[in-house]
């Protein structure tokens, strides 16, 4: 209670007998409505599913993302969503004291399964963040594969850090720092309404900008989707390596047929030296990650709200500041010992180290897992949508004359391979 | 027709993007101007209700601060209900401009040519593949930097220390001993009677009108010259002096406070709660020591303006020390309660005061199992929330030159304007009392100086002429009187079933606190006498203008 406060100061003068308004809280979505969001949630996963897999409509695609930016976007504001519920799973894991609501387990969990049977059909047109970037890209720009390769790591070290925040009671990062709800709820402050719109600009040009380099949720279902049983195919049948779907996907999620080359045994020596360097190198950068999470966490500490507090009450009882905050005032309000305070404030920083070191292990693992994977050089014999990347938009399906043939549409005309 | 619907699509696509940017636009103005004077960010309104804490009676400044309140609070909702609405307008806009570039975009569409993309080599993958590491090696070094950025500004909070286990302070042992001015709960009351037998008398080191206060076999009292301020421990069996102990401030006051000799510089009683013994001075320096001399803290809480000198008593409530500080004139926002933090002498609330300078001490009491801080100034009786320095209600009706302290009894607050009403209250209300509360007020003259003291249906008033006045404290009806002939300060205590009072020339007078008066008896102390006696167990402690005495057996 320390960190409430009157949006507005109430008027001061008690002698206009002004009545101030019952304070309220916002409404507890009903139970009944929970369970219709959660039936929803499968009606439309099952369709994007079927739409992106069997039927191979990018028109029911985007019709059916234009309702995910209503309902869960628009109407239900946002929240709770699929991103977010990261968070309440890993307190709920962390926290005893935390019950994980049904519904945010349902969101957490029924896009990770359905990612496990079909890809990522969540982000295609389920997701409002993802579905509403999808509508506003006009204009794409590719970005360079090796700086995607690099960009697309944030997403793991945000998801790593959005687990360590929430397991440690130091907030919802992910929703805190939600760059779209500003937008479904149309409020909230100008810096987050700036990074939205920000957002959107940019997702005018760069294709879904914060599901491939922001994300920490696409970053999860991404992992899942490598291991789906059935997957989105560029060809219906089998591909002719014509090369018309090679710049139809804006996310840069088309794997390409390897060029043919003959490699010299030098080259496969070099190849084979440097996948060992990065295998060895691996429980290197995990040590790294170990020393730099656990010093950085004592930094992250500061977003608890007890040790904020407690620096705050430090910093004034040692006179670095003069005024008190309204917590500090209200804390010493309670007659509380300070004592105390720095006791708790002091178990929470030592959590944060902790939690600290376990991120820094997740982030060179996952540093270290990238290199080696781009160390190893792979042969692919048809263009194919990238496993862990590709959100099932279907822009690629009508670049390729074999489904056009299935669609029975006129077929244009065919380069000769390169 | 196609060519048609492709012209007004590119329109609308226009249309809708300029309509955007113009409606964002303002809506950035908007936010901007909202920024710089808004209800919560006015710097007007705020120097204004800082002027008003100057001037609290200044009507034109208050009807100025609601006219600008009022002004603000339009403005504020004005723009909040115009950036809503801007919101509204851009997510329209954008469904427009988002469905006619899409038409236009499919529109213009042509087939892909891999011709004109040239041929694809494996030295480009090889290539992609070298940057892409060195991109991700990067990515590592930023996070590394990152990392270590944060972790070089780490929170900082006090160095880890064994805590130190103090065990609160419990309502028993409180009560077990007389910590404080009057008594535990400021009653004036010693339920075990006394002999007059003289154990021990010794010199008191330095002058002050102050009483002493006793923790277990520690009795406390405070000194004070122009030259210098002093806490002294005796011990209560032998009347040894175990310690004296300077208060060193760590920024003295610029020079000696304005005083009437009557008062002098140690006129406030401290008050102990058995871990540390805590006093102020009429210069305005609080203290703490432990029970071994040692000062905890020190600090000087600024010019204490009264007119005859500093007077009012310390009290506390577990961890805060309770400091009545009514100063200058009613209205001029001098006055304030205020609560240091025990252990370290920090504020831990202040509470101003409607209130001009008296010299009573407030007391805390227990109304309906809560604590209430209960204090007399002019006009009014306060009582506030100990734990926060809430006000929990008032009533007018004391006037200037207030000495005399409140006392609770038979859940009646009795308060007294000086030479005038005895005031009764009912302590069970909220906001202003006077006229909900005031059980009854008798006209028949209050005690200028001496507190009350009450047992059972009768209310004791001893006035500063010597009259001693015998009321039912249902009513105020009074039931006897007798005048002893005699000026006295200190207040009077009922011990077992005895009245003991003590004159200021130092003669103390011992009377049944029946329902009708019996001659006292009188022992002479040898010397002048205004400060309250201290008990504990079957002893008596007093403190004369040279000495302090000890009487029991």
């Amino acid at each position: 209670m320390f960190f409430a406060a009157q949006r507005f100061p109430p008027p001061q003068f008690t002698e206009t007998k002004h009545q101030l308004p019952v304070m309220t809280e916002p409404a507890v979505r009903s139970l009944g409505l929970e369970r219709l969001d959660i039936a929803v949630l499968v009606v439309v996963l099952v369709l994007a599913a079927w739409l992106a897999l069997r039927l191979r409509s990018r028109r029911g695609l985007v019709w059916l993302g234009i309702f995910s930016v209503v309902y869960f976007g628009f109407w239900r504001k946002g929240c709770i969503c699929s991103i977010g519920s990261i968070q309440n799973i890993a307190q709920g894991i962390f926290d005893s004291n935390y019950a994980v609501p049904v519904t945010a387990l349902a969101f957490g969990l029924l896009p990770l399964a359905a990612a496990l049977l079909f890809g990522r059909v969540f982000c295609s047109a389920v997701c409002p963040h993802g579905a509403l970037q999808d509508l506003v890209l006009l204009k794409p720009v590719k970005v360079p594969e090796w700086l995607e390769h690099g960009l697309r790591l944030l997403a793991y070290v945000y998801l790593g850090l959005a687990v360590v925040f929430a397991a440690t009671g130091g907030g919802y990062i992910i929703c805190q720092y939600d760059p779209f709800i500003t937008i479904f709820r149309l409020s909230g402050s100008a810096l987050m309404v700036s990074l939205g719109i920000g957002l959107l600009v940019l997702g005018v040009f760069v294709g879904r900008p914060y599901c491939r380099f922001l994300c920490p949720y696409g970053a999860l279902l991404g992992m899942f989707s490598t291991l789906s049983k059935w997957r989105v195919r560029i060809a219906p049948e089998n591909c002719t390596q014509c090369r018309l779907c090679e710049q139809s996907c804006p996310f840069n999620s088309i794997n390409k047929a390897s060029v043919d080359a003959p490699a010299t045994e030098h080259a496969i020596a070099t190849d084979k030296r440097r996948l060992a360097i990065f295998i060895l190198l691996l429980p290197v950068l995990v040590g790294v990650g170990v020393w730099f999470g656990g010093f950085a966490g004592k930094n992250f500490a500061r977003k608890h709200r007890v040790v904020n507090l407690a620096e705050r009450v430090h910093l004034e009882e040692t006179g670095a500041v003069k005024d008190t905050t309204d917590a500090s005032a209200a804390f010493r309000a309670t007659g509380e010992p300070l004592e105390k305070l720095f006791a708790d404030a002091d178990a929470v920083r030592r959590r944060f180290v902790v939690a600290g070191r376990w991120c820094g292990v997740w982030v060179g693992l996952v540093i270290g897992l990238k290199l080696i994977s781009l160390a190893i050089r792979r042969k692919r014999t048809d263009y194919e949508a990238d496993q862990s990347r590709c959100v099932a938009c279907a822009r690629c399906f009508r670049y390729c004359p074999e489904e056009l043939k299935r669609l029975g549409l006129p077929v244009p005309e065919v380069p000769p391979q390169s | 027709m196609k060519a048609m619907l492709h012209q007004v699509a590119l329109a609308l696509t226009i249309a809708s993007a300029t309509f955007l940017l113009a409606v964002g636009g303002l809506l950035v103005f908007n936010q901007t101007r909202g920024k710089v004077n808004g209800l919560v960010t006015s710097r007007e309104r705020v120097t204004l209700i800082e002027q008003l804490h100057k001037r609290p009676k200044d009507d034109a400044l208050k009807q100025r601060i609601r006219a600008l309140d009022l002004q603000l609070r339009r403005q504020t909702f004005t723009q909040l209900r115009l950036s809503s609405n801007g919101a509204r307008a851009m997510i329209g806009a954008l469904v427009v401009l988002l469905a006619s570039a899409h038409f236009v975009r499919v529109a213009n569409r042509a087939t892909p040519n891999p011709l004109a993309w040239g041929a694809r080599h494996a030295d480009q993958d090889r290539r992609t593949g070298l940057i892409a590491r060195y991109a991700v090696s990067s990515l590592f070094g930023v996070l590394v930097a990152t990392a270590l950025f944060l972790g070089i500004q780490p929170v900082r909070l006090p160095e880890r220390v064994a805590p130190v286990v103090e065990a609160p302070l419990t309502v028993a042992e409180w009560e077990q001993n007389w910590p404080a001015f009057r008594g535990p709960w400021a009653a004036g009351i010693s339920k075990t009677p006394v002999k007059l037998k003289q154990l021990w008398k010794v010199e008191a080191p330095l002058p002050g009108m102050s009483s002493p206060v006793i923790w277990s076999n520690a009795l406390f009292l405070s000194g004070a010259d122009e030259k210098e301020e002093r806490v002294f421990r005796f011990d209560t069996d032998t009347g040894k002096l175990v310690w004296s102990s300077p208060v060193k401030v760590a920024t003295p006051p610029a020079g000696p406070p304005k005083l009437n000799e009557d008062t002098g510089h140690a006129a406030p009683t401290p008050v102990t709660d058995g871990r540390r013994v805590y006093a102020i001075f009429a210069n305005g320096d609080v203290a703490a020591f432990d029970f071994n001399g040692k000062q905890v803290w020190a600090r000087n809480i600024g010019q204490l303006e009264n007119a005859y000198g500093y007077a009012s008593s310390l009290t506390l409530w577990q961890n805060r020390l309770l400091i009545q500080l009514d100063l200058g004139q009613e209205g001029d926002g001098k006055s304030k309660m205020l609560a240091l933090d025990t252990r370290t002498g920090k504020d831990v609330w202040q509470t101003p005061r409607p209130t001009g300078g008296s010299w009573a001490s407030p007391i805390v009491a227990m109304v309906e199992d809560k604590p209430q801080l209960i204090t007399c100034g002019d006009p009014f009786i306060l009582a506030y929330d100990p734990v926060n320095g809430a006000e929990l209600w008032r009533a007018n009706g004391l006037s200037s030159d207030l000495a005399p302290s409140p006392i609770l009894a038979s859940n009646l607050v009795i308060a007294l304007k000086v030479n005038a009403d005895v005031i009764a209250i009912r302590p069970n209300g909220k906001g202003d009392v006077t006229k909900t509360h005031v059980a009854w007020t008798t006209t028949d003259g209050a005690p200028d100086v001496p507190s009350p003291v009450a047992v059972g249906n009768r209310l004791y008033l001893l006035s500063g002429g010597g009259l001693l006045r015998c009321c039912d404290v249902a009513t105020g009806k009074e039931l006897w009187a007798h005048d002893f002939g005699e000026e006295f300060y200190s207040s009077p205590t009922l011990v077992g079933n005895t009245l003991v009072m003590i004159s200021r020339k130092g003669v103390l007078f011992a009377t049944e606190a029946g329902e009708k008066y019996k001659d006292a008896t009188k022992l002479p102390l040898g010397e002048a006498y205004n400060s309250s006696p201290a008990f504990r167990g079957a002893r008596m402690y007093l403190r004369g203008k040279n000495n302090l005495f000890c009487f029991g057996e």
